[in-house]
């Protein structure tokens, strides 16, 4: 082997690639040729630097603590709509009860004055079971929706949150306009929903996400 | 950290437990900041895309797949952000050759004999290192530092492990250059430094 081969197998040799009789005739070329032993030494020299040198300047002492404190703060910012849009499907659902119980059902109807839910999921149960008023709602917060997005006013988060959960498509970019929920007040707006004579319901099939 | 305990902390950080992902944090951090400190060679830049990094893992251990290694993923995340950081840096126009930041950094090395060859070899190194491309500087990183594969190193830079191999020899090949230029006249130092002031 002479060096040019050898130095050509230098980075194969520094990979641990090779074997067999090629090893043997690199280590042989290697023990007498001074050239690429320095090469080699070089480099070997470089990449232990590499490997161990510990150059870096020391981490700060409270890095975990600051991690934590922003991890924190992110699972906090993530709870809040989900509680917000779960409390909005309470009180929807109260007053959904309300609303049927008066309405279509009837004081002389058996199980016309449903109890008030004990729970939440409950509460999501007895929503779903009530499918009449359920598209009519719907309905509502999507003609709401659209109102607000076509005359280019900003969407309450409550009202996008519960068209999360109602399934209902936003147009994209619609998280951006939304307003902060302390000014608005879930229940007026659920009021101003339910409309007074039902309207047709939807022929939407069960499943497929609403759009506006 | 073994793969083992790291897949079960992973498994309870994404069940909830922050005191995992605590841990995880300290078991990671110190390779993760020295590897983004030599990628952006500033020690407050390198601690906000590291506190960041582990954020974004946080945030996204839904996503994460068991596939890969979790310090794998983590220096995918960390990798992506140093890119998106060198951009906007180089976009305000205040990116200064990398070579330049590295030497005003101060040395913190305390494992290393304080002789004046060692520092000379260590100076080469890092500014050979430092004049590599960002691709062929992380390959070498992760290679040599982290003990990486090729296909590990190419599941983080997003590219084939055909092309990291081709990363690590050309930034081999620069090295090479650089040594023979700067350093034929220390072999002697050299083999001496090799034998014992590294170790």
């Amino acid at each position: 082997m002479n060096c040019r081969e050898a130095q050509q197998l230098i980075d194969a040799h520094l990979d641990g690639q090779l074997s067999g009789s090629l090893r043997l005739e690199f280590e042989a070329h290697r023990l007498r040729c001074a050239r690429c032993q320095q090469t080699l030494a070089m480099m070997e020299a470089c990449l232990h630097v590499v490997a161990s040198d510990r150059c870096a300047p020391p981490l700060s002492d409270d890095f975990t603590s600051r991690v934590m404190s922003a991890v924190g703060r992110r699972r906090a910012v993530r709870r809040r709509p989900l509680l917000l849009a779960g409390g909005m499907l309470s009180a929807a659902a109260a007053v959904l009860l309300l609303a049927v119980g008066l309405r279509l059902v009837g004081p002389s109807a058996p199980g016309a004055a449903d109890p008030s839910p004990d729970s939440f999921d409950l509460a999501v149960e007895r929503v779903d079971a009530y499918e009449a008023k359920y598209a009519q709602v719907l309905m509502a917060l999507r003609a709401r929706l659209a109102e607000a997005i076509r005359d280019g006013q900003p969407v309450p988060a409550d009202m996008v949150a519960m068209a999360d959960l109602l399934n209902i498509e936003l147009p994209a970019g619609i998280d951006g306009r939304t307003l902060e929920t302390a000014a608005n007040n879930p229940l007026s707006l659920l009021f101003g929903m339910v409309p007074a004579e039902p309207p047709a319901p939807a022929k939407t099939p069960d499943g497929e996400r609403h759009s506006l | 950290m073994s793969q083992m305990s790291d897949a079960a902390l992973v498994a309870r950080a994404q069940r909830g437990s922050e005191e995992a992902f605590r841990q995880l944090v300290d078991a990671y951090k110190e390779r993760l900041f020295a590897f983004v400190w030599k990628l952006l060679r500033n020690h407050h830049e390198a601690e906000d895309i590291c506190q960041s990094a582990f954020v974004k893992a946080y945030e996204s251990l839904d996503s994460y797949s068991s596939q890969y290694a979790f310090s794998t993923w983590l220096f995918t995340i960390a990798y992506r952000q140093c890119l998106n950081h060198l951009r906007k840096r180089k976009a305000t126009g205040g990116e200064l050759e990398l070579a330049q930041i590295g030497s005003s950094e101060p040395e913190a090395s305390e494992t290393l004999a304080g002789t004046e060859d060692a520092r000379r070899l260590r100076e080469v190194v890092w500014g050979a290192v430092d004049g590599l491309s960002a691709a062929q500087r992380t390959a070498v990183l992760l290679f040599y530092r982290e003990g990486k594969s090729c296909q590990e190193i190419g599941t983080i830079l997003g590219i084939p492990a055909v092309t990291v191999k081709s990363h690590l020899h050309r930034a081999r090949e620069k090295l090479r250059g650089v040594f023979e230029t700067e350093l034929t006249a220390d072999f002697a130092a050299l083999r001496r430094l090799n034998d014992s002031s590294l170790r």
